[in-house]
Order: C-alpha cells, then structure tokens, then sequence
C-alpha cells in the first residue's frame, strides 16, 4: 500500500519544477526604465544628442522642411506631382498622409529637450547651464519651425490669437491638450532663445552655443517684422560671433562642405562615422541625385537665377528642358542653420525697414553682390531704404534658394506686414499655405481644433 | 511562494453499501443505451422503502434483495432518464439507461470542481465531446458553432487548422483580442500569448487549439456570465472554455474510431471570366471617351493587345490552386475504470488537407489519464499529453497565394511565358504585387510549415482527512516547442546563381507551470440548509522565448535539409523573451442551499499578476448569484406538467488582463541606441510607455429562467445578461506631440462597452414512439452591443487597419464608417454619394478629418444560433445542424478592387450585368471605367463607401451524420461490444444573398493584438470560403 508519505515527496517533487520568483522580476528585456536609465550626466548627454539627430533627421531640418517648404512657395513647377505631395502643392493638404513627419520629429526634439530639462539634477554644476541651454534651444527652434507650418503667421491678426501649436515644456503623455495661440508659442520661443543666449558658452564645439541662439533670435524677430530686435541680435552675431563673411570664389560650393566653412556660426554638421546624413535633402532637392523628375523648377525661377553674370547659376540646370536645381549636389554635406549671409541679410532689410543705419545694410548687400556677380552692380551709398527693401529681398531670393524653406516664409512675413504677397496664386494668409495636422491630432485629442481646408485657389 | 501551503492530501470515494437480507433478490445488467456497455456505478432502489439500494458493478450487474411487497425497483444515475421497472413476479431485469434529455442532474465542470446541473447559479453552457469528435472542422474549436447560445464561433477560413474567433456575449474589447480563457483540465491555456506569430512571413495564423484531438475530450463547458467565470478573476472578462479530457470508466474497452473524407470548397467564388473580363475592360474603355481596340492591356511592360489577350489560352487559377482534399483520421483509445483505479489512454493520428493545395494539418498525439485510490481518503490523477502537429500553410489572404485567382491573378495571364519562366505580371502603379500576381509560382517556390511539440504534464492528489472536507493539490507542466520556418527556393528569391534561396528559422518556446491548492468543505447543517466552501490559491508561471535566424543562403527547407552552421548559430542566439506572466492569486466560494429550493453563490478572486505594474498589481473579483428552483416548492407539486423551474440572477466583475507585456514600461529603446551625432557622441531614444495599465473590467448581470415541461420532454432556458466594460485597452494612435518614436505605442485603459442581449435554448423531444424518437435542440442569441465612450475621440481615431471598421460612441464595435453610396446617374453612368449631411454628390470625400464618412452598419451579427435534429430508429441515427446568423455586415474591403473601376483586377461576377451602359439604364454600379471616375480620387484603394457593404446573414447546414449501429449478433460474432458506421458532412448548404463569396469571414489576425480581430471581425480581403467535407468512418469498441 502506498505511503501518504511517498506521495507527498513525488508531489513536492512536482512542485519544485516552478522555481519560486517575485513578481517583480518578471518584466520585458531589452527595457529600461527611464527612471533607471536616466541616472547619469552620460546619460543625459545621450538624451540631449538624441535631440540633436532629430534636428537633422530627414524629416526635419534634414529635407523634409525644405521640400515641404518648396511645395507651397513659388519657386517648383509641381504639376506633374502625384499623391500627397500634389496636395500640398495644390495647397489642399491632407491630413491623412504627407504631413506628419514633418510634424513628429521636431515634437521627438522636443520631447528630447524636456527629459533633458527634467533631468537636470544628474548634470553636474560646471555643464548644468550648458546643457539646460541647449535643451532649450533645441526646444525653440523645434516650436519656431512647426508654428510656422502649421498655424498662420504671426501678424495675422492683432493680437496673434489664432491657434499655433501644442505647445509641450514638460514630457508627460496626454492625448488632451488644446493648440496654443501663435502668440504664445512666440513667448516659448523666444524666452526659450533668451534663456539659451545667456545659458550657453560662446563656443561649445559643433553643438549649440550662445551665438546660435542669437542668430535665431534674429530670425524670428526678423519673422515676427520686430526689426529692432532683429537688427540688434543679427548685428550681435556678425560682430561678435566671430565668424566671417566668406568672400572665397568658392563661396557657391562650399556653404554645404563637410568642413564649415568661416560663416558658419551654428549647422548640423556631417557625422565623422556617417556618411548618411542629410540623404533626404538631398534626394527631396538635388534633381541630380534622383532619376524621376522631382521638383522641377519654374521656368520663371530659372530664368531669375540662371543668369550668366551670377557665379549662383551654377546652382542651376537645364536637363533637356527640365529646370533643375542643385545645390546641394555634393556626396557629403553639413547643413549651416545660422551664418553669416542670412544675418547680413537680416540685418539689411532690418535696418531699411527701420530706416537707420542705412549705411550697414548697404555695405552688407554690397558683400553679397559683389561676392555673386562676375560684373557686380553694387547699390549706391545714397540709396533709399524702399531701394535697400528691394534690393535684400532679391538677393534673398537668390541667396538663400531652396534653403530651409526660407522663400515661403518671406512670402507670409511681407503678406503679415500689411504687403500684397502671393505664393504662386495663393494669398499669403490663405487656408492652403498653412498644413492640415496628421488625422490623429485631430481624431484623438478632443481639445484639438483642426486647420480648415483650402480656400487658396 | 513559499507562502502557499503545500498540503498533499488525498481522499478516496469508496462507496460503502449495506444491504439488508430480504425476502428475495433480484438480478440484471444495466447497460448504457449509448454504446451498449455495463454501467458502473448506478442506483437501484425498491421503490417505497428505505434503504435497500445497492449499485451497479463495474460491467453492470447487480443484485439486489428486495421484500415481497416491492413490485418496482428504480434506476438512477446522473445524468440519465431515471428508469422504473416492474419486477412483479420477475427475478431479473436488465435495463438501457438512456441519457437525460433535460440534463439538471448532469454533472456540469465548473471553475476548480464540479456541480450538478440544478444546483448552478450562473450561466454555463455545456457541449459534450462526442458532439465535436465526429466533426471534420478544422480544428475542434469550429466545431462549437451552434452548439450553445451566445458562443458566436466563426472560422476564420477553409485552410487547414484554420483557427476560429470565439466570441461569448458580445465583444468587450477593442485594442486586445475578445479571445475567451481556455482551461484544459485545470491548466489555463494561453491563447494568445501561445501562438508565436509568423512574424510577417506572409503565411496564415498559428493556431494552438489544432493541437488538441477532439477524441480526447469529455465535455466542454462554456462559462459565460461573470457568477461562473468570475472565479478566474482577471482572466474572465470574455468568458472561459473549460476542456475536459476523458478518464477512464467501466469495463475495460478499446475505442477505434476511424474516418476517411474529401475536401473541398463550400463554394467558388464568382468572378468574370476571361472573356467577360475582357469585353467589360473593352466597354470601359469605350465609354472613357477611347475608340479602337486596347493596345495595353495589363501584366507586361507595354502591355497585352486585346486580340492577344482573348488568344491567350489563359488560365483557372481557382482550379489551379485547389484540389480534392483528403483527410483521416485514426484515434485508439483504451479505457477501464475500477474501485481502485481508472485510466484512460488515447493515441491519434490525423491527417487533414484542405481544398487549397499545399495547406494540410498532421497530429500525432497521445494522451493518459490515470486515477488511483489507494485509500478510502487519497486519489491520486495524473494527466499526460504529448501532441506533435505539423502545419503546412500557405500563404494568408492578403498575401497572395490562392486568394491572388480573386484578385490580381488575371484569366487571360499565362502560368508560364513561352520561354518556360513563370509569367510575372508586371505591375502598374496601382497593382498589388505579392507572389507576383501568379500564384502558381508563388505555391511552387516557398515553403511554410509550423511544427509544434507540447507536452502536458499534471498531478492532482486528494485527500479526505476527515468527511466532507476534500483538500486538492494539483501541479502541472506544459511546454510547446513551436517552429515555424519559411523558404523561398533561389526562383522566388530571385537567385542568379540558380541554386540558393532564402528562408527563415523562428523557433517559440511556451513554458507554463501551474500549482493550485484547493480545499473544499461540504456542511450540511441539517436537511435543509447545506453549504459548499471552497477556497484555494493558485500560482503559475508562464512564458514565451523565441529565437529567429535568417539563412540569405539556404538550398533547401530547414525541415528537409538543415545547414551546416544551422546548430551552431541557433545555439548562438540567445532567447528573447516575448511574454512572461507570474500569477499569485487565491479564490474563495461559497455555496448555499436550503431545502433545494433557495441556491446562493458568492465568490471572490484575488489575482497578484506580473503584467500589472506595482501600482495595480492586485485586483479582486467578486460575484454574488442565486437561484430559486420554483418547482421544489410544495406548491407546485400539484402541478404535473410542470418538471422543473428554476429562476436564477447573478452579478459579479470579471476582468481581461490582455495587456501587451512592453505597454506598462516607459522605456529608453537601447535597441535604438547607436545612433550618434558629431564626434561618436551616443545618443538613446525615449519610448513611451503607461506604468498605470490595469485590466479591463466587466460589470456583468445575469438573469435566466431554465425549464422542464411534460416529462421533461420540453425542456430550455430563456434568460438575458447585461455587461458593462470598463477601463478598455486601448492603443490609439496618439498625438504626435507627445514626441514618440514610429512604432511606440501607447496603451491607456480608456472607454466603456456595454453588451445586452437575450439568450433562448430549447431541447425537445418531438416524438418517441415505437423505436423511432426526435429531439430538437435549437438556440437563439440576441447581444446589441455599444460603445459608450471612448475618451472623447473621434471615429477615424481607433482605425481598423486598412479597414473602414471603427469605434464610435453609441454605435457597436466595429462600426463601418464610410460615406454612403447612393447610387448611379442614368445620364452618365457615375457614381453617386450622399455628402455628411445627406446630399447627393459625385464627389467622393474620405478625408479622415472634413470627409463625408458617416457610420452605416454593424458587422458583428444581432441574431446567432443553432438548429439540431436528432432523428434515431432502432439502430439509425441521422443528425442535422444548422447554424444561422443575422442583423451583422461585412465590409468587403478587397471588393473595391473587383469593381467597375477596371484596373488589373478581377471583377465581381455581381458587377456584371449589373452596371450602367447608357444614358437611362437604371443600374446598380456604376459605368466601366480605365480612368476612374472624375470627383472620386485617383488611387482605387482609397476609393471606400457603401458599395462595399453587404448583409452578412446566412443559413448553413453545418453539419450532417448518419451513423447505423451494426446488430448486436453480427458484432458479437466479430467479438466486437459496439461497431458503428457513420457518414458525415460539414458545410453541406449554405443560404446567403452574399453575392461574392463564403459569408463566414473571420479576418486573421497576423499579430496578437490585431485590433482586427475585434473591430474588423467581418472585413474581407479575398478570403478564401470554408471548406466542405464527406467523411466516412467506423467506429468500434472492443
């Protein structure tokens, strides 16, 4: 007869086959929690770094940007577009598709910035100002750019009370929080700038520094047509950032060289391991790097850059009859963000819009014109600030083609200055020239006010 | 852990008799009137004393003494018709015991022991094993189709071991899938964390269930309100199936069951021709505005003339891709059962093929269950199971293979190009290009095959330490060695060398150890007032781990050929956790019944489990449910025809702890980490996740009337159930200003459902007369359900994948929102919609955000049910079910493709003759087109509305059988006890005014928290229809 005892042994022999765990230990690999993972200056160093490859990813100031920056000015011919991207160039937007990289990436900086500045205290003393500083700069610029996407300009009512972005200064997860007015999302900015122009050092190797901060600080003054400010920050920068004008006959194929070139006072530069950064912009801009024909040029835009006495016209090409430009045909490339021709010529129309130091803004379209034409024709020492006015706006134009979606944004800043201006057809303040959020924005958040649609042509 | 009391304690339920010595003794046999053989274990009583009954012996003899003035005995026995016999003047009586038709003294398993059928207080459906053991479905889970109200079972389509989607009382769940918990033999059975999906590979969902050989099974009891489930706590929110296997019992005897069928398809999908298709392509053309004949025809670079295309020999592609299936199927079972011992041993071997070539299922399996008694206070179970099961799959619906003849697989294309390479239709933009649009090749030159190996292992033992206290340890083991490997030979791959090709290795590893302590303690305080007190814990440890490899150069399947290198690198690679789950969890019951007239039950669970963070790492289920038996009350006595009446009503929670085992953990993506900026500097990505995720919770109500009428002749239940879900997971696509990465998710426990319906059986016997007898089983299942909230987010927020199925506050889940199809202008042939605010336009909208989509139908169905007849004469038995379904819709989400707007996809044999030709036909679809009709956007798969919905109400004959039981003398002379042939049928008709296909759509999921499988439940892309089967079979006992 069997023995309760014996039973008892086979079954706690049985039992013995699960160990004994906590619950504690069952969790996923591979997984760590932030609260965990976060615990070091390393770490937040590496957060902070994350950031910045957002900035250059290819859905942000790496070539998405640009493109869809291009897609609504007047510079492409964008007939023979299919798909999302014919949308936007027909200023009706989707929100189904087409818009959303353009939109989740610089928020992935943003929500970068705020685990830095959430994790501040692992920071020690001598970088806790240098890195709180660039996690503000990443977060302004970030919010600068998708406000300008996104929501109409700033001067398009009195009081800048029409919705802008989410505006996001903390990380926590909400599906519920409603659009901030564009006026508000130019306080973060700028005191977000402001807060990186005293944080930061004057030099911080390739990565933000207080001058890079100033030079933004000039370009959304210089957005918001506040031009003291604007002229202020942009002559801060070109006298005492320590970068130089470029006045080598290279100008024209070295603004995007790996090595930056004397002007540059903030980029997103080349990895030293990568060679594949900025693929984007290149296969969204160069036509010479892509088979299709993406982004023609109009023959109008042609014609104004591809004239013989301007060493630019190098940046155009007639492929068989297709206009193209390329300017960023090079293997490997750095993306300056801030130097010092854009400031000159933020400083230029600045201080004619102001009617001062008419002198300065002289001298600095007569660096750029004398630098671009072969046979240059410098503007008078006596000119008025309207001839000054068209003057930088036109080298503007030229200077600063298919850079960082500059031409769409002039287009709207003189239509907010009470100027008639025109994308192609489109008013500057139509419904069309602004884009539609990616459908979950809308279909999930509750609080979310959608763009309206159309209305352009 | 270590806090559980391992007590090992065991009892026995020796029955001791007493018989007195009377006047004189009668003997007989009692016989099963099922399979003829003795039955142990039955009560005979003289009728009109007290005391005096002896039981049955093991072949079903017995001997009773009975005084002179007795002139009756009675025979009961659970679960049977209590038979009385006259033994006036007579010294024996054999008696056939024949199975209660209304079962209230049936033995019903219930979670963590057993009751009778009377004394359940909450609502438990009930399906014996042998109703699904004859049924050639693909695996034993379709076989529950019709066999219980409110248990919706719908397979998900005719490839072999199709899995089914079962869904009791409704769906309750969006984002996690409305599976039910499935416990074998006390071991939960982890449907969804089992499966180890194909990760992409493009073949069909894994099915754990196939494993199980249906012949094995006792009984299954579908637990469907919360007074039943809620003692499995979190798990109980969609229900829970409770599998038993069968043990041993009576006289020693072999089972051999044997059956030999042919597959094919319930239907061939209807489509246009080659030359229909041609001439409707013709006529598209002509109407855009062209004349001549086309010059460009699709599937090569400069296309096919129409001359040439209607020159072409062309090709069936249906035909090409299916077959006369086969199956069989061979179980051999031996069974004894003793005072002492019992076991039950049962080996299988099956073999199912499906109509569509290259998909077939093989089990091999064995299974043992043994009992001891070594004592009158000790049991000691063991239950074993080794079952090995081989699928061959092709490739799923929408990649390709078979379903490619409904769609891009054109008549007019030829399997091979004259050079003999195989054609490849080469695409135009639009196309949809998986196999190359030519299945033949892509059947011939890949390969898809899943193997799986499990093994259970269990031990219960009981003991009684003093009466009516029984004390139950039980432990058990299971492990799953899932691989599933796909090759593509250097055709498909696309190999110059001509030799190598492709193929990938997943091996998943299932591992599930489960203890369970329980004690039960039976008070009967006096006559009237008895108490049932159970309480236990329960711990298991679960967990999947998988490996992968991918070989660039492989020459051969890795089942036929491994390489050289292949242990080494599989060794190489570590496991990677999938899932992983450790439960602590204790439960208690009470049970309470006075006088046999007034029932209560309360219950509560408490459930510790891992996948819930610390936050909310407990949870306690209770419920609370009573019954009245109406009938067990004196003032119904008087009342004959009445039998039995009983009113039950329950409350109680339920939860569905379904969350993905990453959700909880706000994580940094290490995997992610190497990226780096300027100068090597390390960078790591941030990814959301929600440390506060609990379970799903359901609030449920049960009430129910069950019923006996005439001698039980009539017999049924009626009741209705309401449940309310709370906190439902949810993984919406969140607002991009939360800073996610592509691919992070973000689960919230968000949104509330409620599922209302009435549920009806009824079980007659319609006629018993001079050997012949008909039963009737017929149930009925009304559920509404409703999204009440889900957060305040907007119907295009929660989408259906590519489907147009979503959740909408105050529409059921899975709602089709699309806009509306009103109908055709005879001026010019062009569609026509109605606007969000019911104006005509020919401009189509359906832009998630300022679109005109508006929420248009249901698809999961109102009404479902079952229809069984059972007609017996002497030894024939004919058996019919029919199952039925009505008030749901399918979203045919590929049929857009088969419509007017003619691109290289084959076209709906319904849109011919149906469609608009010239100015003033009134037609049903609109005009032909190449270019696409002007309003409605370019490209053809956005191109959704009304058009593609269709009533999803069907009738099928599921099932049929006819069995003949051979006489009794030529099976003695065989020295055989039973010997049974039978014929059967599955998907014999089908009613359905589904103009397409098979109406019984169920979309697969290819991951295991596809939204799909609830939201998009009816949504069809090509899916390929069921499969019908004869099956001819012998079954003999020995």
């Amino acid at each position: 007869m069997f023995k309760t005892n014996k039973i008892t042994y086979v079954f706690a022999g049985l039992l013995l086959l699960g160990a004994c765990k906590k619950l504690d230990d069952i969790k996923p690999e591979g997984i760590v929690d932030p609260s965990i993972a976060i615990t070091s200056e390393n770490n937040v160093r590496e957060v902070l770094t994350s950031g910045y490859l957002s900035l250059a990813s290819g859905n942000f100031y790496g070539g998405r940007l640009q493109q869809i920056g291009e897609l609504m000015a007047d510079k492409v011919d964008g007939s023979g577009l299919v798909g999302y991207d014919a949308d936007i160039y027909n200023f009706r937007s989707s929100s189904d598709a087409g818009t959303g990289d353009v939109y989740y990436e610089p928020y992935r900086a943003i929500q970068r910035a705020n685990l830095v500045l959430e994790n501040l205290d692992k920071v020690s003393a001598a970088n806790k100002a240098k890195f709180e500083g660039e996690a503000k700069f990443l977060r302004a610029v970030s919010h600068f750019e998708l406000v300008r996407l996104f929501a109409q300009p700033y001067g398009y009512t009195s009081g800048n009370t029409q919705p802008g972005i989410v505006i996001r200064t903390n990380s926590a997860f909400n599906n519920n929080t409603p659009r901030g007015t564009v006026q508000e999302v130019y306080n973060l900015v700028l005191s977000d700038l402001n807060a990186a122009s005293s944080l930061l050092p004057a030099a911080n190797g390739v990565l933000a520094t207080k001058w890079a901060a100033r030079g933004y600080l000039a370009k959304v003054y210089f957005q918001m047509n506040k031009f003291d400010s604007a002229y202020k920050y942009a002559n801060d920068v070109i006298a005492n950032s320590g970068a130089t004008f470029n006045n080598a006959p290279a100008f024209v194929t070295n603004r995007f060289a790996v090595t930056v070139t004397s002007e540059n006072v903030f980029g997103l530069v080349q990895d030293a391991i990568t060679n594949a950064r900025f693929g984007t912009l290149r296969g969204a801009l160069d036509a010479t790097t892509v088979s299709n024909l993406y982004l023609p040029l109009t023959a109008t835009a042609y014609n104004e850059g591809a004239v013989a006495n301007d060493k630019r016209s190098a940046w155009y090409w007639d492929n068989s009859g297709v206009k193209r430009l390329k300017k960023y045909f090079v293997e490997r490339l750095s993306l300056p963000l801030v130097y010092i021709t854009e400031m000159k010529l933020v400083r230029a129309e600045s201080a004619a819009e102001l009617n001062q130091n008419l002198a300065t803004a002289i001298g600095d379209l007569n660096d750029i014109i004398n630098r671009a034409y072969t046979v240059p024709a410098p503007l008078p020492g006596g000119a008025t600030a309207a001839v000054v006015i068209a003057k930088a706006r036109e080298q503007r134009k030229l200077e600063l083609v298919f850079e960082l979606g500059d031409r769409l944004q002039q287009i709207k800043r003189i239509g907010a200055k009470g100027e008639a201006s025109l994308s192609r057809t489109a008013p500057w303040n139509c419904n069309g020239l602004i884009l539609q959020f990616p459908a979950a924005e809308v279909s999930v958040n509750p609080n979310f006010q959608p763009n309206p649609q159309g209305g352009c042509l | 852990m270590k806090k559980l009391n391992v007590c090992l304690l065991f009892f026995a339920m020796l029955l001791s008799m007493v018989v007195t010595a009377q006047d004189r003794v009668i003997t007989g046999r009692v016989t099963d009137g099922r399979d003829g053989l003795g039955m142990i274990g039955v009560t005979v009583q003289p009728k009109g004393v007290k005391g005096g009954g002896v039981f049955t012996k093991e072949d079903g003899t017995y001997s009773v003494r009975v005084t002179g003035a007795v002139t009756t005995l009675v025979f009961t026995s659970v679960g049977f018709t209590t038979q009385e016999v006259n033994i006036s003047g007579k010294t024996s009586a054999d008696v056939v015991m024949a199975v209660a038709v209304v079962q209230q003294a049936e033995a019903v398993v219930i979670g963590y022991g057993s009751q009778k059928r009377k004394d359940v207080t909450g609502s438990i459906a009930k399906v014996e094993g042998s109703k699904l053991a004859s049924v050639p479905a693909p695996s034993f889970d379709g076989a529950l189709s019709g066999k219980a109200a409110g248990v919706n079972v719908t397979t998900s389509n005719g490839l072999a071991g199709a899995a089914s989607v079962i869904r009791i009382r409704g769906v309750s769940s969006i984002s996690v899938n409305g599976d039910p918990l499935y416990v074998i033999d006390g071991i939960p059975l982890d449907v969804t964390n089992n499966k180890g999906n194909t990760r992409g590979q493009l073949a069909q969902d894994r099915n754990p269930l196939t494993n199980i050989n249906p012949n094995d099974i006792e009984s299954v009891e579908i637990l469907k309100d919360a007074s039943a489930a809620g003692i499995y706590g979190s798990r109980g929110a969609n229900g829970v199936v409770l599998i038993t296997t069968k043990r041993g019992k009576g006289k020693g005897k072999f089972t051999f069951n044997n059956s030999i069928g042919i597959v094919t398809p319930a239907l061939k999908p209807k489509f246009a021709d080659k030359n229909t298709w041609l001439a409707i392509r013709q006529e598209a053309w002509e109407l855009d505005g062209n004349t001549g004949s086309q010059q460009n025809l699709p599937g090569r670079n400069g296309g096919f003339s129409l001359a040439e295309a209607l020159n072409n020999p062309g090709t069936d592609w249906w035909k090409l891709g299916t077959q006369t299936g086969i199956n069989h199927d061979h179980t051999l079972a031996w069974q004894k059962g003793t005072t002492k011992w019992n076991a039950y041993v049962g080996g299988t071997y099956t073999y199912n093929e499906s109509y569509a070539g290259g998909s077939d299922n093989t089990r091999v399996g064995i299974r043992g269950n043994f009992d001891y008694r070594p004592n009158s206070k000790v049991t000691i179970s063991v239950n074993s199971a080794y079952y090995t099961s081989r699928t061959d799959m092709i490739n799923n619906n929408w990649n390709g293979g078979l379903s490619l003849s409904m769609g891009t697989a054109l008549p007019y294309y030829p399997v091979f190009n004259s050079n003999g390479t195989y054609f490849k239709a080469q695409g135009n933009g639009l196309t949809w290009t998986f196999g190359e649009n030519n299945p033949v090749y892509q059947r011939e030159n890949s390969r898809y095959r899943n193997t799986e190996n499990r093994v259970i292992l269990g031990g219960t033992a009981s003991y009684k330490p003093i009466k009516n206290l029984t004390l139950t340890a039980a432990v058990s083991k299971e492990m799953n060695n899932g691989i599933f490997t796909s090759f593509r030979n250097s055709i498909f791959a696309l190999r110059t060398d001509g030799v190598s090709g492709n193929g990938n290795y997943y091996l998943d590893k299932y591992d599930n150890y489960v203890f369970t302590g329980t004690a039960q303690y039976n008070w009967n305080i006096d006559t009237k007032n008895k108490i049932t007190i159970l309480a236990g814990g329960e711990y298991q440890d679960q967990s999947t781990k998988s490996k992968d490899i991918y070989y660039d150069t492989l020459q051969k399947p890795f089942y036929q050929d491994k390489p050289n290198d292949f242990s080494n690198t599989l060794d190489a690679r570590n496991y990677s956790t999938g899932y992983a789950r450790l439960f602590k969890s204790f439960f208690a019951r009470v049970n309470y019944n006075y006088a046999e007239k007034f029932l209560l039950q309360a219950s509560v669970r408490r459930d510790e489990s891992s996948i819930f963070r610390q936050n909310n790492r407990v949870a306690y289920f209770p419920t609370v449910s009573g019954a009245w038996v109406v009938s067990n009350e004196d003032f119904m006595k008087n009342i004959s025809f009445l039998n039995y009446l009983k009113l039950r009503a329950g409350w109680g929670m339920v939860g569905s702890d379904k969350i993905p085992f990453r959700a909880g953990y706000p994580s940094v993506d290490t995997a992610r980490g190497n990226g780096t900026y300027y100068g090597g500097v390390p960078s790591i990505f941030y990814k959301l996740g929600n440390p506060d995720l609990k379970w799903e919770t359901s609030n449920n109500y049960d009430v129910a009337l069950e019923f006996g009428f005439l001698n039980n002749r009539i017999s049924g239940e009626v009741g209705y159930y309401k449940k309310i879900s709370s906190d439902i997971l949810l993984n919406p696509p969140f607002t991009g200003y939360n800073g996610a990465n592509s691919g992070d998710q973000y689960w919230q426990n968000l949104g509330k459902i409620m599922n209302e319906g009435v549920e009806f059986s009824l079980n007659t016997v319609n006629y018993k007369k001079n050997g012949f007898q008909w039963n009737t089983s017929f149930n009925i299942a009304y559920n509404y359900n409703e999204v009440l909230n889900i957060g305040g987010m907007l119907p295009d927020a929660l989408g259906g994948g590519t489907n147009e199925t979503r959740i909408i506050p105050g529409y059921p889940v899975g709602t089709i929102y699309t806009v509306r199809y009103y109908g055709v202008d005879p001026a010019d042939g062009l569609p026509i919609f109605l606007d969000k605010n019911g104006n005509k336009t020919k401009t189509l909208n359906v832009a998630a955000v300022n679109g005109d989509k508006v929420p248009v139908a249901n698809v999961y169905p109102y009404y479902t049910g079952g229809l069984t007849n059972t007609f017996k004469y002497k030894n024939i038995e004919l058996s019919t079910l029919f199952t039925f379904q009505s008030g749901g819709h399918i979203w045919d989400n590929s049929g857009k493709r088969n419509m007017g707007y003619v691109t290289d996809w084959n076209i709906y044999s319904s849109y011919v003759g149906n469609y608009w030709r010239k100015p003033g036909d009134q037609a049903k679809y609109p005009r032909p087109t190449l270019a696409g009709y002007p309003g409605v956007e370019g490209n053809p798969w956005s191109n959704n509305s009304s058009v593609q919905v269709y009533s999803s109400d069907f009738v099928r004959l599921k099932e049929v059988s006819v069995g003949y039981n051979l006489p009794a003398k030529w099976v003695n002379k065989l020295k055989l006890s039973t010997a049974k042939v039978y014929l059967s049928g599955y998907n014999l008709l089908l009613f359905t005014k589904y103009p397409v296909g098979d109406p019984e759509i169920a979309r697969d999921a290819d991951s295991e928290f596809d939204e799909a499988r609830n939201q998009s439940y009816n949504a069809n892309f090509l899916t390929l229809p069921q499969g019908r089967v004869f099956n001819f079979g012998i079954n003999i006992t020995f």
